[in-house]
């Protein structure tokens, strides 16, 4: 994880007491926090009623509300992940009702943020996986989710999840087990060997 | 809860690993890692905290005024179906009257002062030319169909002032024959008030006095949003050989708070009635106030040209 954890020093002087200010933490870390947002939303997140930019926003003016609140207990960028993975669960809960209530189809998964890879071949093969690995994360509960993207995709140590999703360190590893046996489940259950072998084939070249 | 040691990653793989665990490491370890969103991106979003703007907002302003607009065109047409099945007479009725009121054109009689010396004499003759009643007010005939009876009748008489507005006696004519024809046809309609008084127009245009006298008296001014209009030309038309019944309407009309041309025709008729009927001083007075009043008004000069040395 690239600047998870990170030590930040956005800070403004009031009346002595260091002051975060929302345009330098934007400044510093909306980058970083529109590939969490990409991540987390997973492929085809861009399309339809949904895009990395009003999720972006949506997490800015969440940190611009609970800036004051913010205790440097936690590293600035595991508090920022935080209110990340709240907004987009939100949103995602959100569009599940929209698509139940107006019979929405689910977005087309297109790696739309990968578009640059140079080859073709391994941009297909990486989009394959990523359809692939989505298709079974979206079918989860939203925490079996959450915990599988942190830990098997961005690669998060325990210690950080834990604080993300406000659980004890040693919860995070049983629920991740958990999560873990019920992706397995999903996976067989939607492309079975087979499928689950072709997909891989493709991935291994 | 059970304790679990800390695990490592799909992608990382391990030997105990079963086929499926490799499977799904190879995907998750080829899942590729997002990119950020471009700088023009995140100024745009950066832009819109700064100015409170949100695009979710506007969409749904969007979506509202949408709703907003297809729900007044639904309740538009269902009101006009409702109007047109329910109660298209009321309906058009107020319509159509309001139009006909709101014409009001200016108005042309005007007696002259008797000759030299001062006698009671008839005031003379108003040469009439009203202006038509029809004016601006009184669009072109619809091009839709009319609905009902009433907008049968509206659209007759619609045409018939259409040709009175056109100006000319044989215009005014044309609008004669079709007001007594629109009259014959809708008998007792809505709209017959307005009708009669058009006939009036016509009839004046056309130098028919009498019969504009005639239907004026019989008409209810009262009834009509031109009433002190009608009220002077009935009142001119009769001071032609009725003064008393002509100084009862010049009376109303002075008392009124008038446009200052009409006031100024009430106040000389007046003044001309009662010298007709013998009551010079009144009558004095009536010119000396003209005078003071309108001293460039169009009777002064008859009033100065006939008073005593």
């Amino acid at each position: 994880m690239d600047q998870l954890g990170a030590t930040v020093s956005l800070e403004a002087e009031l009346d002595g007491k260091p002051v975060l200010e929302l345009e330098a933490i934007y400044r510093e870390h909306s980058a970083v926090v529109s590939k969490w947002v990409r991540r987390l939303w997973g492929p085809g997140g861009a399309s339809g009623m949904v895009d990395a930019e009003d999720l972006l926003q949506e997490v800015f003016l969440v940190v611009q509300r609970r800036l004051g609140s913010f205790r440097a207990e936690a590293a600035l960028t595991t508090w920022l992940y935080g209110i990340t993975v709240l907004v987009v669960n939100a949103r995602r809960k959100k569009e599940r009702w929209r698509r139940f209530l107006w019979r929405r189809a689910e977005p087309e998964l297109q790696l739309d943020h990968d578009a640059a890879t140079p080859a073709a071949q391994e941009n297909f093969e990486r989009a394959e996986a990523s359809r692939l690995v989505y298709s079974v994360l979206n079918d989860l509960s939203e925490r079996d989710r959450t915990l599988l993207i942190l830990f098997e995709l961005e690669h998060l140590p325990g210690a950080e999840i834990a604080v993300i999703l406000g659980m004890s360190e040693p919860n995070v590893w049983v629920a991740l087990t958990r999560a873990r046996v019920r992706f397995k489940k999903a996976f067989e259950h939607h492309y079975g060997d087979s499928d689950a072998a072709e997909g891989a084939r493709h991935v291994d070249g | 809860m059970s304790t679990v040691d800390p695990l490592s990653p799909w992608a990382e793989g391990t030997e105990e690993d079963s086929p499926l665990d490799r499977r799904l490491s190879r995907l998750f370890a080829a899942v590729p890692r997002p990119t950020p969103l471009a700088d023009h991106s995140r100024q745009r979003v950066a832009l819109r905290l700064r100015t409170g703007a949100s695009r979710g907002v506007g969409l749904m302003l969007v979506r509202l005024v949408a709703v907003g607009v297809v729900i007044g065109m639904a309740g538009a047409a269902a009101a006009q179906w409702a109007a047109v099945h329910w109660f298209g007479a009321q309906q058009e009725l107020v319509i159509r009257r309001f139009r006909v009121v709101a014409a009001e054109p200016p108005l042309v009689p005007q007696p002259s002062l008797p000759k030299k010396p001062l006698e009671p004499v008839a005031v003379e003759r108003p040469a009439v030319a009203p202006e038509l009643a029809a004016s601006a007010a009184f669009p072109a005939p619809a091009p839709s169909a009319p609905s009902s009876r009433l907008g049968l009748e509206a659209a007759s008489l619609e045409a018939a002032l259409s040709a009175l507005k056109a100006g000319g006696k044989a215009n005014a004519s044309r609008a004669l024959l079709a007001l007594e024809q629109h009259l014959r046809e809708f008998a007792g309609g809505a709209l017959e008030l307005e009708a009669r008084v058009a006939r009036v127009d016509a009839l004046l245009v056309l130098g028919r006095r009498q019969e504009a006298r005639r239907e004026l008296s019989a008409l209810p001014i009262e009834n009509v949003g031109r009433k002190s209009e009608l009220r002077l030309i009935r009142a001119e038309l009769r001071a032609d050989d009725d003064c008393r019944a002509a100084l009862s309407d010049f009376q109303v009309l002075v008392d009124q708070s008038l446009p200052a041309a009409w006031a100024e025709r009430a106040l000389f008729g007046r003044g001309a009635c009662l010298l007709k009927l013998g009551d010079k001083a009144d009558a004095e007075r009536d010119f000396a106030r003209y005078l003071e009043r309108f001293p460039a008004g169009r009777f002064a000069p008859q009033i100065r040209a006939q008073q005593p040395q």
